[in-house]
């Protein structure tokens, strides 16, 4: 564990050499919180749907910045620059698996993001979700807590798995919009997922997005039953799996395809 | 040196490096493709969100979701635009001036802003113009808005303005860089503060209204304009002239973020890269 530890924290230090950037960074989550919150007291506040209070959104909205930034660095970006420029070779002949210092780093950065962009909103967020907010239960919150584990794990999986495929065409820097496309609409990062028609919540049943964020606040808002939630988070374990293996499988084949380009 | 180029030279020379940028984009054929294809996605997205948000809620301090369409609509679009002509050469100015590729702009026989923006041309932004279009025309379709003379006029004029905003904010936010070297964090404000105006600026409190109408005139973008075009509200007491501004506004922060820019490279002392 101490070596990715060690890269854990070069990557979190690595965030923090720009202080000016930190102090904005911080500004900025805080400004785009605010936008959020001002749009949805608009909106509930006008009263045509009443089936979600102004206090639920806000948490929402606070969990949806605590998750998105603690699953946000693009590994994709990283494998592409170090595929181009031949260090990713330098890295697999270390005596560190590719995969857990991709971990660690982006964890490094995730973590640095979040005290960032997350931990200057809480405050507020609790302030303004305050009246009207219930603690969720022991059972909700460890059924939350393990939904956001799986969920966080997706995200990595997904985002690596995408990335590994740098070994094949290279210059993927778009491949970021379609994961952030999908996961913006089948995900519910910018409209929750409860105020979409049925047919889209279906839809959005089979795929992995809702898993990461949606369905962890569902939980940690007693939105859904019990059960429903034991459902979801058998079907987030079951996605991060087949993911999982999917990345093994890419992987595989990376390496192949690198040994073909000799060295 | 510098006065001896004519405009007719300058345009000959833009459009041949306009060619070469399109040249090169269409190397990477499918790349190119499937960028145009993820963009469309992305901001797809938004839109559809944004309307699937409304259907839900029905109004918007008043903008049913076809004039929050329009609203985000010229935002993307007269972003877009600007983009295309802006985005390249503003960008990556706080890495040339680290790296010295500035000086070696600074040696070619054209002021060196126009040369940055005539290497800058990108074509990627075909997806967001195209689509923005795509939503405007829905949009106002639905709306049974029925385009006539004046209101094209008005339309093309206000884009005009919306486009020189959001070219002022490229430039003036990258002059930036002149002075941090390397990173530019003054930009990715900038982006922050944008995501004000993607909303009715009605939603916000009294003084943030002010701020994004007198200090920091992004609603001109799109917010008086669209207000305008659908009658909407304004906030309350403020000039009814404000609606026809949006050009004035565009050329007078146009000039003055030129004049920052230039201001930028008379400090400039190179790094000693």
């Amino acid at each position: 564990m101490g070596k990715y530890g060690c890269i854990f924290g070069k990557a979190f230090k690595m965030q923090a050499v720009y202080r000016v950037s930190m102090y904005l960074g911080i500004l900025k989550s805080l400004i785009a919180f605010f936008i959020q919150v001002s749009l949805w007291y608009a909106l509930v506040g006008a009263g045509a749907d009443n089936s979600v209070s102004f206090s639920d959104m806000t948490v929402y909205l606070v969990l949806n910045s605590a998750i998105l930034t603690l699953t946000q660095a693009n590994v994709a970006a990283d494998i592409e620059a170090s595929v181009i420029d031949g260090s990713v070779s330098m890295h697999i002949i270390r005596p560190v698996s590719f995969k857990f210092y991709t971990l660690a780093t982006v964890l490094g950065q995730n973590a640095f993001r979040f005290l960032t962009g997350a931990v200057p909103v809480l405050l507020p967020g609790i302030f303004l979700a305050w009246n009207g907010f219930t603690f969720p239960s022991p059972v909700y919150l460890a059924l939350f807590l393990a939904s956001t584990l799986i969920g966080m794990l997706i995200m990595f999986e997904l985002t690596y798995v995408v990335g590994l495929l740098a070994f094949w065409i290279q210059r993927c820097w778009f491949l970021k919009w379609y994961l952030d496309a999908g996961m913006a609409f089948f995900g519910g990062t910018v409209v929750p997922l409860w105020f979409y028609p049925q047919g889209l919540q279906a839809v959005s049943r089979f795929l992995p997005f809702r898993y990461i964020l949606f369905e962890p606040v569902n939980l940690f808002l007693h939105k859904v039953s019990v059960q429903e939630g034991a459902v979801s988070l058998a079907a987030g374990g079951i996605w991060l799996v087949l993911l999982v293996w999917l990345e093994r499988s890419v992987w595989l084949l990376a390496l192949d395809k690198m040994t073909v380009n000799g060295g | 040196m510098r006065g001896g180029i004519t405009m007719k030279k300058i345009l000959e020379l833009y459009r041949v490096f306009l060619r070469l940028n399109v040249q090169k984009a269409m190397v990477y054929r499918g790349t190119y493709i499937a960028g145009v294809v993820g963009q469309w996605l992305g901001y797809g997205v938004t839109f559809a969100s944004l309307y699937i948000m409304l259907s839900r809620f029905e109004v918007l301090a008043g903008w049913n979701r076809y004039e929050v369409l329009v609203l985000y609509g010229l935002s993307v679009l007269s972003y877009a635009l600007s983009a295309t002509v802006f985005f390249v050469p503003t960008q990556d100015l706080a890495m040339k001036v680290r790296t010295g590729e500035l000086d070696q702009i600074l040696s070619k026989p054209v002021h060196p802003f126009l040369y940055e923006i005539m290497q800058g041309f990108c074509p990627n932004y075909l997806s967001h113009i195209s689509l923005a279009v795509a939503v405007l025309v829905f949009a106002f379709a639905k709306l049974h808005y029925k385009p006539d003379m004046v209101s094209m006029l008005y339309l093309a004029l206000m884009l005009t303005g919306g486009l020189l905003i959001q070219s002022a904010v490229f430039i003036a936010g990258s002059s930036v860089g002149f002075f941090t070297v390397q990173d530019n964090p003054v930009m990715d404000m900038v982006y922050t503060l944008k995501g004000f105006v993607n909303y009715p600026i009605t939603i916000f409190p009294r003084a943030l209204q002010f701020f994004l109408t007198f200090m920091l005139p992004f609603a001109f973008i799109n917010f008086y304009p669209a207000a305008m075009l659908l009658q909407k509200e304004i906030p309350a007491g403020y000039p009814a002239v404000l609606p026809y501004l949006p050009p004035v506004v565009g050329i007078f922060v146009f000039v003055l973020s030129i004049r920052l820019w230039n201001w930028g490279l008379s400090h400039y002392q190179g790094t000693g890269s």
